[in-house]
């Protein structure tokens, strides 16, 4: 878990935004950024965003939530949230576990993602919802 | 061997939805791609990485035109093209006279990421419009009509 990026201190609950400032969220991030990673899906790949996880709970939408715009594909399970004014992913329902939501971790105020050292990055090609259990 | 266009090879991204696309032609071999991470609060925010080639070509095509969005921000001296449905950032465009030079995202470019060099980060904070302008008809690839 990270507590600080680069300068910026990670606080109990951080706000983070887009890039127009439309969308303003809120997160609670008492033990900071957690498993902060990339994934490769089709969505992901192109969005290159570093995501971190929380639970429902932890987030909450305080100002443009008109201007959120929802994005659903495949199963269409995971809903990915991002401003319809300048196309910033904020953050996503998850597949791998409805219960939480995938933020970006750029739009957390003062945190540049190059700050994060060796961010791994996960294979949401071969989804883990789509890989049967092993001995079976 | 200076380029000719049957040396050019094409490459095709778009947004996850497909409305918005483009085709760059580009002779530099995958390895010899600049590959840049500008460092503005926009292209980090969408983790954008860019590449051009001023000897290649490129063409942006609106698979669905209404889901076109120019996002323009700071001193809007260049459009971001956006996709309204699925919020993918496939590429910019400036305008010079009656051209027109862009940049594309390469990570809406399919497979290709591991074969690409490691972006170096880019600074432009410092550039005022013309310093802008001229760099970018410098080095932005051009658009065809």
């Amino acid at each position: 878990m990270l507590k600080k990026v680069g300068p910026t201190e990670i606080r109990a609950t951080h706000r983070a935004s887009c890039h127009c400032g439309a969308v303003v969220l809120e997160l609670d991030l008492p033990n900071g950024i957690v498993d902060p990673g990339r994934c490769n899906c089709s969505m992901c790949r192109r969005k290159g965003a570093v995501v971190a996880a929380v639970p429902l709970s932890g987030l909450r939408v305080v100002k443009g939530a008109d201007v959120l715009r929802l994005y659903q594909f495949n199963t269409r399970t995971a809903k990915h949230y991002f401003c319809s004014v300048c196309g910033i992913y904020t953050h996503h329902q998850r597949r791998v576990n409805p219960n939480e939501y995938g933020f970006n971790v750029g739009c957390l105020e003062g945190v540049d993602p190059f700050d994060i050292p060796n961010v791994p990055t996960s294979d949401g090609v071969n989804h883990p919802s789509d890989r049967r259990p092993a001995n079976r | 061997m200076p380029n000719s266009p049957t040396s050019l090879q094409s490459y095709e991204g778009r947004c996850h939805c497909r409305a918005i696309a483009f085709v760059y032609r580009t002779a530099l071999a995958l390895e010899d791609w600049p590959i840049r991470a500008c460092q503005c609060t926009f292209c980090r925010l969408h983790a954008g990485l860019t590449t051009s080639d001023p000897a290649g070509s490129l063409v942006f095509i609106e698979e669905k035109p209404e889901a076109l969005n120019r996002y323009e921000f700071g001193l809007k001296t260049a459009d971001f093209l956006i996709c309204r449905n699925c919020g993918a950032y496939i590429g910019a465009m400036t305008r010079s006279g009656a051209s027109r030079f862009g940049i594309i995202n390469v990570r809406v470019l399919h497979s290709l990421a591991d074969r690409l060099r490691s972006p170096e980060r880019m600074n432009y904070d410092s550039q005022g419009a013309s310093e802008r302008q001229a760099r970018r008809e410098l080095r932005w690839t051009p658009i065809s009509a």
